[in-house]
C-alpha cells in the first residue's frame, strides 16, 4: 500500500482548493480520519484508511467499526463515512465476516486491490449515498452517550485511575486471577468465566453467522455484571479502546420486528482496569470519558470500596 | 499550537459541512471563526488573546442563539428578541432542538467559559495566558461541534 499520507494526498490534489483538510483533527474522535472533505455547504465526507494487510482481527475490524460509530454520533449521521481499506490477501470465513461487517456498515467501502488510481477512489467516493436506515441506531447512540456522560464525571471519583504513575502492573502478576478473588470477595455472587453475550453485530454486518460477544466475567447479580480486565498503559492502548466501546455498543440492542431497537438494560458492563487508564497531558480524563460514554462502569482493580460505589444503582 | 491550528481548521470546515450551514447566521459563525483564525497572527500578546476571546466568544454565542432562536420558532414558542449565552443554554437544555441537548460535561463547560469571557471583558488590565486561552477556545470548539450535530 501506498504510505497512507501519499495516497490521502494524490486524492486531495483532486479537490477543489479549500474544500478539504488533511488529517483533520476532531477533539472527540479516538480515531482522526485522514480527510475531511465538504464537496458543498451542508455536506461533509470522512475518509478513514485501514491497512489490513497483515491480516484482519475482530479488534481491529470493531476498532474501525467504532470509529464509524463516533463519526455518525459526535461529527452527525448525515456525515458521509467512507473507509478505505487494503485487505489481507488470505480470506477465509471468519475474516471475510469482519469485512463484511465493515463493507456494509460504512457509507462507503473502498478496498483496495489490484490497480487503483486516485481518480477511482475519488469517485467511489462521490458516488456513495448515506446510509438513512442506520439512522435510528446512530440518534439512539447519539442520546445514549449525552445521557451517560451526564452523570458524569466526578473527577475524584476517577483520579486513581488517571495517575501516569500508575504504570504496567510488575511482570508475573496476574490480573485476570486476582480480579476473579476480587470479584468473588465482593459479591458474594458466583462469578462465571468466559461469558458469552448476544450482540447486533451479524446482523447489522449481514454476516454468514451469529458472533456473540466474550467477557471475562459474569457476576450474577441483578442485572448481572459483565466484567473485562484491562491491563491500562500509558501508551498504544486506544485499539483496546475502540474495541471495548463497540462492543459495550453492540450488546445494548436486538434485532425487533422494526428492526433494531434498544434492549432492556440486562447487564451492566465493567472495566476492571489494573495500571493506568490516563489519556493524553491535557485531557487525562480523555480514556474515561470515552469508556464511560458507551455505557461501561470502571473501577481500579484492587479498590474495592471504589467497585462497590460504581455499582450501586 | 500545531494540534490548535488543524483543530480551528476542521471546525472551520466542519461548520460548512453541517446541517446548519446554510443558514444566515451560521454563515456569520463561520466568518468568525475565519477572524480567530487570523488572530493568532497578532504579534502583541496581550492583543492577540483578547481578540482571541473576543472571537471565540462572539461565535458561540451567535450559534447558539441562533439555534434556540430557530427550534423555538419552529415549536412555536416565544422567544426573546435578544439571546445571551447563558438564555440560548438554558432553552436548549429545557426544550431539547430534535430530541437532543448537550450533555453533562459541555454544559458545564459552556457556563465555565461564560464566566471567563465576562471576567476577560470586563474587567481592566485581566488576561488569559496561553494555555487558559487554549483551554478556552477547546471548550467553544467542543461545544460547537456538539451543537452543529443537533437536527435544524
Amino acid at each position: 500500500m501506498r504510505r497512507k499520507d501519499a495516497l490521502i494526498a494524490e486524492v486531495a490534489a483532486l479537490l477543489p482548493e479549500g474544500s478539504f483538510q488533511e488529517r483533520p483533527f476532531y477533539p472527540n474522535l479516538l480515531n482522526q480520519p485522514s480527510l475531511l472533505y465538504i464537496p458543498e455547504l451542508g455536506k461533509l465526507v470522512t475518509v478513514h484508511l485501514y491497512d489490513f494487510g497483515d491480516g484482519i482481527t475482530w479488534h481491529s475490524a470493531l476498532g474501525a467499526l467504532e470509529d464509524l460509530f463516533e463519526l455518525k454520533t459526535t461529527v452527525g449521521p448525515f456525515t458521509k463515512a467512507v473507509a478505505i481499506v487494503k485487505l489481507p490477501e488470505d480470506t477465509n470465513a471468519e475474516n471475510g465476516d469482519m469485512v463484511r461487517l465493515l463493507a456494509n456498515s460504512f457509507d462507503a467501502f473502498l478496498a483496495l486491490q489490484g490497480k487503483f488510481s486516485p481518480a477511482d477512489i475519488l469517485r467511489g467516493i462521490l458516488d456513495a449515498g448515506v446510509r438513512e436506515g442506520m439512522f435510528p441506531l446512530w440518534r439512539e447512540e447519539a442520546m445514549y452517550q449525552r445521557s451517560a456522560l451526564s452523570r458524569v464525571i466526578d473527577p475524584d471519583a476517577y483520579a486513581s485511575l488517571v495517575k501516569p504513575a500508575l504504570e504496567r502492573l510488575p511482570q508475573g502478576r496476574n490480573l485476570k486471577a486476582r480480579a476473579m478473588e476480587l470479584l468473588q470477595d465482593t459479591f458474594r455472587e458466583p462469578v462465571i468465566e468466559g461469558r458469552l453475550v448476544d450482540s447486533i453485530k451479524s446482523s447489522i454486518g449481514h454476516l454468514s453467522r451469529t458472533y456473540r460477544f466474550k467477557f471475562d466475567f459474569m457476576v450474577s447479580t441483578h442485572p448481572p455484571v459483565l466484567v473485562d480486565v484491562l491491563d491500562g498503559k500509558r501508551n498504544g492502548m486506544r485499539e483496546r479502546l475502540r474495541y471495548m466501546m463497540a462492543k459495550a455498543r453492540l450488546i445494548r440492542y436486538r434485532v425487533g420486528p422494526d428492526g433494531i431497537v434498544p434492549r432492556a438494560a440486562d447487564y451492566r458492563p465493567l472495566a476492571l482496569v489494573g495500571g493506568t487508564l490516563s489519556g493524553p497531558n491535557h485531557d487525562p480524563y480523555r480514556y474515561v470519558r470515552a469508556l464511560r460514554s458507551v455505557g461501561w462502569e470502571i473501577a481500579r482493580e484492587e479498590d474495592v470500596a471504589g467497585l462497590r460505589r460504581v455499582l450501586e444503582p | 499550537m500545531r494540534t490548535y491550528k488543524r483543530e480551528l481548521k476542521t471546525i472551520l470546515l466542519h461548520l460548512r459541512g453541517c446541517a446548519w450551514a446554510k443558514h444566515g447566521n451560521v454563515q456569520n459563525v463561520i466568518v468568525e471563526y475565519t477572524h480567530l483564525d487570523n488572530a493568532a497572527k497578532t504579534p502583541t500578546g496581550a492583543r492577540r488573546v483578547s481578540l482571541q476571546i473576543f472571537h471565540a466568544a462572539r461565535a458561540i454565542d451567535t450559534l447558539l442563539a441562533h439555534i434556540a432562536n430557530h427550534e423555538g420558532t419552529k415549536c412555536g414558542r416565544q422567544v426573546p428578541q435578544y439571546w445571551t449565552l447563558g438564555s440560548s443554554l438554558r432553552a436548549i437544555q429545557l426544550h431539547g432542538v430534535g430530541g437532543l441537548r448537550f450533555s453533562g460535561p459541555t454544559e458545564t463547560d459552556i457556563g465555565d467559559m461564560t464566566d471567563s469571557r465576562n471576567t476577560y471583558l470586563h474587567q481592566a488590565n485581566c488576561f488569559p495566558n496561553d494555555q487558559d486561552m487554549q483551554v478556552f477556545i477547546n471548550k467553544t470548539i467542543r461545544a460547537i461541534l456538539e451543537a452543529a450535530v443537533f437536527p435544524p
